[in-house]
């Protein structure tokens, strides 16, 4: 087949939408910016229709416009900070430690072939339940604590970690491990030149998912173990009857979900920069 | 093999019909808008097929061969000219024509079966089913491929599925045939045999086959005309009448003294073009 | 006669070594569960004998139809409604890309809610009826596949489009007959996410406020401290899950019976 040429590509290009005769030009960035702010205004106003009208009541679900109002004061709160915290926390500590075990473990696993084979049915049986059904047995064992949600987060953030790391290792190009005997590689050698920067990527999108896992399983602890934390305040405003202070919890919850988030991708980007980088020196 | 079989009325040629061509593109331009860049890629171009040729149309890669199929072929809207298929203008896709692209594993659909590809075209014309998968062992059976109609597109090599890819468009019924360096992934030897069976289909249907190709020799051992593309934006650099015998043959033909000076001449206008391009 | 016994030999006898490989670490760790836990007093972890009989008697059969067939059934049909909407939308977004550039971060946002968050709301809007889990798992669900079905929509073969719209396809051949399938791979990506999800969504919601179903009577008798029974009802969860699991990595076989085909012989 022909080599084309980058020029050929850029002019002999259509990329034909399903409907559309190809040739439009994309939107500025500006212009899509707006669009997302109206979209999003759009649903808010919706949102609030819904309730105002009665559509959906109002007994169970606040306005965004009383969410808005409450939240000033609530924000402001020690209760808030302290629920806040705790939530944070119980996060950060069972993510940690979910990585500290799981990382090592799955790249181990991911090396070693015979061991992969061994222990894959058990983790593929053990990942399957769903860590909130183990909310009553760490009830049992540590009661509403924070103990209890930390066990609770670990348990269920080790096995997306755990399986993605072993998915990195085995990404390595197999002829890499070849050139890796060949030239006597050491065992650490090859964890830092081989391993590691073509497990990176995978291992940071599972970071991201069992920070993702986390949050989840440090509310649910909260909301239905009781453990002290932005789910425990959900359920106190619900018992107390104030709607909107419990919508501002939730909007809160979903907060951080997205700003936990974001600050993972950061870190990620800048740590993978410096991966790839020695990835490249590493090819050359 | 019957001709009027599958192909319907333009094979009954009124002497009105047969005079005028099946496609006419006048000044045809295409400039391309990337950002604040404005490319253009084709301009001024301008020609004519009758009914029942083969016409290739040859130049280097990057000519922008592609986009002068798109545009005949409705699916690329040109900047200005007019291209008239049957004396009608072209819009949006016509039913009178059908497209063979290049890139022939994308253009089937790996979830179908060769022959649930080949009747695909054939929903769209309100046939009871029974008619579509008549017509299409019809045509499978026209590209050789009938033991294959129950298998998966990927299941087959290349030159295989490129010939679905013909069956399909036979299927079809069209007028006229565009096909899009169509012969430019598979091996030499397939290429040579996908050549004959497309000469073969246009003796057989009396089709239009207008071919895009980049391979010189290919473009004059299957073309009744060649339109040798070049400059910098893209147009006619010139017309050649091949005269050489018909039914052309891989061997004998190729022995022929004319063979060689019509190749060298379109590879002397491809190698002055690239000269003046200052590529 | 004897080269070819030798090598048959060596075919089976390799096949079943690694069998025995993958089986074994499971087997061993129920064992020895088994044996260490013979003689246990804790509170917490019951022998494991106890906890089979627990099994035995609750959810074979007795509580099966009424505490695991509702559990399934909400979990099919929040599934249902939340694969119906996702594809239908995600199609639609994923054809309108602008509309779906702009509309793509509330939903993120949306998305981002945790389901369990939204449990309380859900108890006073809908009260503890099957209603109140649909919706629930519905709402949890629908993201992976909206988003999913998007990506996958987005990343159709532009030729593929090319080929409907030069053939001059009919506006539903072209979505049902070429996007939709091209998609499907995404698609089913999407719809496993959910499973998995769907099945957090529907214990959860059993825990707080319900009257049957899986998780109400882990929480139950974890309550009651019938510790047996509350393992008993976690290994019933365990085991449904993994058969779940299985089932849809069977429905994926067929439905993408084509996919893995056509990625097979790319590699030769």
């Amino acid at each position: 087949m022909t080599a084309r040429s980058l020029l050929t590509d850029r002019r002999d290009s259509v990329t034909a939408r399903p409907w559309r005769r190809p040739g439009r030009t994309a939107l500025g960035p500006a212009t899509r910016f707006a669009y997302r702010i109206a979209a999003a205004v759009f649903a808010l106003v919706l949102w609030q229709v819904a309730v105002v009208s009665g559509l959906v009541s109002n007994a169970a679900v606040a306005t965004p416009t009383d969410i808005v109002q409450e939240a000033a004061p609530l924000l402001a709160t020690p209760a808030f900070g302290a629920a806040l915290f705790d939530t944070i926390t119980s996060w950060a500590e069972g993510l940690l430690v979910s990585l500290v075990v799981a990382i090592p473990v799955g790249l181990a696993l991911g090396t070693s072939d015979l061991a992969y084979r061994v222990s894959r049915f058990t983790i593929d049986f053990l990942r399957t339940i769903p860590p909130v059904a183990l909310i009553p047995v760490a009830l049992l064992l540590y009661g509403a604590t924070p103990k209890m949600a930390f066990a609770l987060i670990v348990f269920g953030s080790v096995w997306p970690v755990l399986l993605q790391a072993m998915y990195g290792v085995h990404q390595v190009d197999p002829a890499m491990w070849d050139v890796a005997r060949a030239y006597g590689l050491r065992r650490l050698d090859r964890l830092r030149f081989l391993i590691l920067p073509s497990a990176a990527p995978f291992v940071a999108t599972g970071v991201r998912l069992a920070a993702t896992i986390s949050l989840l399983l440090a509310i649910g602890a909260e909301l239905i173990g009781g453990a002290p934390g932005i789910g425990a305040a959900i359920t106190l405003q619900q018992q107390n009857g104030d709607i909107p202070k419990m919508w501002v919890y939730v909007v809160v919850s979903a907060v951080l979900g997205v700003v936990l988030n974001l600050a993972l991708i950061g870190l990620e980007r800048r740590v993978l920069k410096w991966h790839s980088a020695q990835r490249s020196v590493v090819a050359a | 093999m019957a001709k009027a079989n599958i192909v319907g009325d333009p094979l009954i040629e009124t002497a009105a019909q047969s005079s005028r061509p099946i496609l006419e593109i006048s000044d045809l331009s295409k400039t391309y808008r990337v950002g604040d860049e404005h490319n253009q890629v084709l301009v001024g171009i301008s020609l004519q097929v009758s009914r029942g040729e083969f016409v290739c149309i040859v130049g280097p890669s990057g000519a922008g061969k592609s986009t002068l199929l798109r545009c005949i072929a409705g699916l690329l809207a040109p900047s200005s000219g007019t291209i008239l298929l049957d004396a009608q203008p072209v819009h949006d896709p016509p039913p009178k024509l059908a497209v063979v692209f290049q890139d022939y594993s994308r253009s089937l659909m790996p979830w179908m079966s060769v022959a649930s590809n080949v009747m695909l075209p054939l929903r769209s014309r309100g046939y009871a089913r029974s008619e579509q998968v008549r017509r299409a062992d019809e045509a499978l059976a026209a590209v050789g491929l009938t033991a294959a109609r129950s298998r998966y597109p990927w299941q087959l090599s290349g030159g295989m599925q490129q010939r679905v890819a013909i069956a399909r468009a036979l299927a079809y019924e069209p007028e006229a045939m565009l096909m899009d360096e169509p012969f430019a992934s598979v091996d030499a030897q397939t290429r040579s045999d996908l050549e004959d069976l497309i000469l073969r289909v246009r003796d057989t249907f009396g089709m239009t086959v207008l071919l895009v190709t980049h391979d010189i020799d290919e473009s004059v051992y299957l073309a009744d005309r060649v339109f040798v593309m070049g400059g910098s934006p893209t147009s006619v650099s010139e017309q050649i009448t091949v005269d050489l015998p018909s039914p052309r043959d891989q061997v004998s033909t190729k022995l022929l003294p004319r063979f060689s000076e019509l190749r060298a001449h379109v590879m002397t206008l491809i190698r002055e073009d690239r000269v003046n391009r200052g590529v | 006669m004897a080269f070819s016994a030798t090598v048959r030999g060596r075919g089976l006898s390799h096949r079943l070594l690694s069998v025995l490989a993958e089986v074994a670490l499971p087997v061993i760790a129920i064992a020895l569960w088994w044996v260490l836990s013979a003689n246990s007093t804790s509170l917490y972890f019951p022998p494991l004998s106890k906890i089979m009989a627990a099994f035995q008697r609750i959810w074979l059969f007795g509580h099966f139809d009424s505490d695991a067939v509702p559990s399934l059934e909400n979990l099919a049909v929040g599934l249902l409604i939340a694969t119906a909407v996702g594809v239908a939308v995600g199609m639609l977004l994923g054809l309108l890309p602008i509309l779906s550039d702009a509309v793509l971060p509330t939903v993120e946002f949306l998305r981002a809610v945790p389901g369990v968050a939204l449990l309380p709301a859900a108890l006073l809007l809908l009260g503890i009826g099957p209603e109140m889990k649909i919706s629930l798992i519905a709402y949890g669900t629908v993201w992976p596949v909206l988003l999913n079905t998007v990506d996958g929509v987005r990343g159709v073969d532009p030729v593929a489009v090319e080929v409907g719209a030069s053939y001059r396809l009919r506006r539903p051949d072209r979505l049902f007959r070429i996007i939709l399938p091209a998609a499907s791979p995404q698609i089913v990506a999407g719809m496993r996410s959910a499973l998995s999800i769907g099945i957090t969504v529907i214990i959860f919601s059993e825990m707080v406020g319900s009257t049957d179903g899986i998780g109400f009577q882990i929480l139950s008798a974890q309550r009651n401290f019938a510790v047996a029974d509350m393992w008993a009802g976690i290994v019933m969860l365990g085991v449904l899950g993994y058969v779940l699991n299985i089932g849809f990595r069977g429905l994926e076989n067929r439905l993408l019976r084509w996919h893995r085909g056509m990625r097979n012989s790319a590699g030769s």
